[in-house]
């Protein structure tokens, strides 16, 4: 121990601190207070969690019945209406609100002009055939 | 004489006494130190008295691993801290003027005890980390555990605080050699 280590013992030692009869009155009293309401507590807690543990079991066999007795009672909805019901009615809005507008006259437009210039092409030759068929007979 | 330990399991198995001579073997150490940390007397008694209830009221989940009076230093550094925070702002105008309670427990002397300069260098956790070390001969892992700190932090905030003492003690030295130097 060197000698800063036994100075601080040593000025430790000169705080002299007493607990007032007061302070030490008030502390039993806390104390008597907290005692009597710890064993309260004890009493209450574990119904209380036996109490929560068997309403929540008691809600999920519920739940797990009611979700089941359609199923279990044959009453249950046809294939293709159960698919029906699982569309939401909302989808016709939907499909109404999307802008479903094709540029189609964008993605045609060439094969018209191309067709168009074939009908063109197929005329005239159909009119060089007349000619020549002409010049023929 | 039974240890903290076996005390606490015959107070956890209901007897009051056992707990009640718990009481009476901490409740001066513990104001002692309680006194360092609070602003008024009046706090820290306050503060002793909650510690005192709370450890009754979580007794149970005290962890023999730890020495008893580590969770009761624990607990009191907590409630300090709180009382202190809570105190703070409403009596910041009256604790200028209020004399420090620590000041109130040394009596008048040649020099000013060293826990008095200790408190006017050191932060509150160094300060507390150092009180816990060698007014209470606490072990470094205990006074770490206490905290809440990691031990390395504890070895280092001791060794710092140790430097700062020493070269302050030096200062006094020298200038109570000058003092006396020059008549």
């Amino acid at each position: 121990m060197d000698n800063l280590e036994q100075r601080l013992r040593d000025d430790a030692a000169e705080i002299r601190v007493d607990v007032p009869p007061h302070v030490s009155a008030r502390l039993q009293a806390s104390l008597r207070a907290a005692r009597t309401a710890a064993p309260a507590r004890r009493q209450f807690s574990f119904p209380l969690w036996l109490a929560a543990s068997l309403t929540g079991a008691a809600a999920s066999a519920v739940a797990i019945v009611a979700v089941n007795w359609g199923g279990l009672a044959g009453r249950g909805p046809e294939p293709a209406e159960a698919v029906a019901y699982s569309v939401p009615e909302y989808v016709s809005e939907l499909e109404r609100q999307i802008p479903l507008r094709a540029k189609t006259a964008d993605l045609t437009g060439p094969l018209e002009e191309e067709l168009e210039n074939l009908r063109s092409d197929f005329e005239r030759a159909k009119k060089n055939v007349e000619q020549d068929l002409d010049f023929t007979f | 004489m039974p240890t903290d330990e076996q005390l606490v399991s015959e107070a956890l198995r209901g007897s009051a006494p056992a707990f009640e001579r718990l009481v009476e073997r901490y409740q001066v150490r513990l104001l002692r130190f309680l006194i360092t940390r609070c602003a008024s007397r009046a706090d820290a008694e306050d503060a002793m008295q909650d510690t005192f209830v709370n450890a009754y009221r979580y007794l149970g989940s005290y962890n023999p691993r730890w020495q008893f009076s580590t969770w009761l230093y624990r607990i009191a550094i907590r409630n300090a801290a709180r009382d202190y925070g809570r105190n703070a702002t409403a009596d910041a105008d009256v604790a200028d003027s209020a004399p420090d309670p620590l000041e109130e427990c040394i009596d008048a002397a040649e020099r000013e005890n060293l826990w008095l300069t200790a408190k006017r260098l050191l932060s509150d956790d160094v300060y507390a980390a150092l009180w816990m070390r060698y007014a209470e001969d606490m072990p470094v892992k205990e006074v770490a555990r206490a905290l809440g700190r990691p031990q390395s932090w504890t070895r280092v905030a001791l060794l710092r605080a140790r430097r700062r003492l020493t070269l302050e003690l030096g200062k006094d030295d020298a200038t109570q050699s000058e003092g006396k130097a020059y008549g």
